[in-house]
């Protein structure tokens, strides 16, 4: 398993209050993958976000199903702070930043 | 990493029928608005609209802020209830007594409003007990914190003022002038409600609307300016003052509330959610309503001098119907449909996401409903003012239905959120990688 799988894995990890992938929206700092766990360091929209909670614990229940065997290390940061520039095209355009 | 700490919320159980009540206050207001008569043009104290008002602020403005200090306290502020029981006490003290207190100022019945107005004391004690610890009363680190616990102080003030003149109604110790219920009013009006509401605005439109850090600039000064007009405005219009006192009260009132308007346009316009739903459009709306309830409050503080047809309360009508109606409920309105879908969201699906599909959200509502109930809400008010302002009758009784009914509306909308059926919604939503999983 490569850090790519991982990533197209949590692009089912859909934020619930905003409608988006957590992939496109930018969320992922880093992904390291190794023979015996995953390690994630990911963000939210900002400390305050209400949903940051669940979005961890969505990110390692779906870890947990497709990675069995490995250890799942996910950490939220909040340096640097997630900026809109760090949301891929799709995710812009569902914000309404950017049109279709 | 987190400021919200959704686990401490406490049970949906306990919240939501603190939201799903509270809209009952407002069709019962505009059922009330339905049977002016047109004294009403004539002194804003007479009992139908003593009676709406307290309909409003206390059936739908301060039951929806109760259960809003029940959430955020744990999950945001980090306190933490004292019962969870006391809650649902309380909640059943305030209803029964709101029930008793609105048909008794109806019918200025003072015996009854007095026993009733107690029940009402009796349950903001019961709140205050959980809520004081609940939001970690005056800590610091948070400005939305310190004005909810400054408000708490002005909800005090404000009861402690009410109940007398409850009991003065009742025992004739002194005259209830003008400017002593405009006084107890503003306590209420500006020192409770509007704090609350800037307050948990500063937390709840950076969250909910996307904003990048540092755009609010005046949360402080908001604070302090509201804080100090309010406490020494109500009491200088207890003095009954000459006009152009008035007019400077009203001017310092509304220049906290000015301030933050501008910060919540600001706010608004660096947020990264450009899409508008409707917690971007009650916002806006309750903006529009602010100003135009500044300019006409101002107005109305003038007094007969500036009332259309020398009708004196015609002005001060319309700015409480656009300042309670308008600002206060419009707000209120877009945050319970944020609130209250996230709460049954997180009671009914945290607990599945990631191991099985499950709705978003926005699933768990209808968009155009809500929409629809902020638009009747919003007509109902405008009517309302230009009825009030333009002194006919007929539109004020138009304006009082199209209120009962956005009251109903979004009491249903709400009931239809926390008895959401998962499957309905969730085979609606496409393919799987389309849900949240």
């Amino acid at each position: 398993m490569r850090p790519a799988d991982v990533a197209t894995i949590l692009e089912d990890v859909i934020d619930p209050e905003l409608g988006i992938d957590i992939v496109s929206l930018g969320f992922l700092y880093s992904i390291s993958v190794d023979d015996s766990a995953v390690a994630i360091d990911m963000t939210v929209t900002s400390p305050n976000c209400p949903m940051a909670d669940a979005i961890a614990a969505m990110v390692a229940n779906r870890l947990a199903r497709s990675c069995e065997g490995r250890e799942i290390a996910l950490e939220m940061v909040t340096e640097p702070g997630w900026e809109i520039a760090m949301a891929d095209r799709s995710a812009l355009q569902k914000l309404g930043i950017v049109r279709n | 990493m987190t400021g919200v700490r959704v686990r401490e919320s406490p049970p949906l159980g306990v919240i939501a029928p603190f939201f799903l009540a509270a809209p009952l206050g407002l069709a019962i207001a505009g059922f009330i608005l339905m049977r002016v008569d047109d004294t009403a043009f004539l002194a804003v104290n007479i009992p139908h609209l003593v009676a709406a008002t307290h309909a409003t602020v206390l059936g739908w403005l301060t039951l929806a802020i109760m259960g809003a200090i029940y959430q955020l306290g744990p999950s945001v502020f980090g306190g933490h209830l004292v019962s969870l029981r006391l809650a649902r006490y309380q909640f059943i003290v305030h209803i029964a007594s709101v029930v008793c207190f609105i048909p008794a100022i109806y019918t200025w019945n003072t015996y009854w409003m007095a026993g009733a107005g107690v029940g009402v004391v009796i349950s903001f004690i019961l709140f205050l007990i959980n809520a004081i610890p609940a939001i970690a009363w005056f800590r610091r680190g948070s400005m939305p914190r310190m004005f909810i616990s400054v408000a708490l102080l002005f909800l005090i003030a404000g009861a402690s003022f009410g109940i007398t003149y409850v009991g003065d109604l009742e025992h004739g110790w002194f005259p209830i002038t003008q400017g002593r219920l405009s006084g107890h009013a503003h306590l209420g009006l500006v020192g409770f409600l509007a704090l609350v509401l800037m307050g948990v605005s500063y937390q709840t439109v950076p969250m909910f609307q996307v904003v990048r850090r540092g755009a609010a600039r005046f949360e402080r000064p908001v604070l302090i300016i509201t804080t100090v007009a309010a406490s020494s405005g109500a009491l200088i219009f207890m003095t009954d003052p000459p006009p152009l006192v008035r007019v400077g009260i009203a001017i310092a009132l509304a220049a906290g509330p000015a301030l933050w308007i501008a910060d919540v346009v600001r706010m608004l316009r660096s947020r990264s959610r450009r899409m508008l739903d409707v917690h971007t459009r009650a916002t806006v709306v309750s903006l529009a309503f602010l100003v135009a309830a500044i300019v006409v409050g101002i107005a109305a503080a003038g007094g007969e001098a500036l009332s259309p047809g020398g009708q004196p309360a015609r002005l001060q009508l319309a700015y409480g119907i656009l300042a309670i109606g308008g600002w206060g409920v419009s707000t209120l309105i877009g945050s319970s449909f944020k609130i209250v879908p996230f709460l049954v969201w997180n009671a009914r699906y945290l607990h599945l996401a990631g191991r099985e599909p499950v709705p978003s959200i926005a699933d768990l509502s209808s968009e155009r409903w809500n929409h629809a109930t902020l638009g009747l809400h919003s007509l109902a008010v405008a009517v309302l003012a230009a009825g009030a302002l333009g002194g006919q009758l007929a539109v004020v009784h138009i304006g009082g239905l199209l209120l009962a009914g956005a009251g109903l509306s979004h009491s249903l909308a709400l009931v239809s959120v926390v008895f959401h059926h998962p499957a309905s919604r969730a085979s609606d939503s496409a393919p799987m990688k389309g849900l949240t999983t």
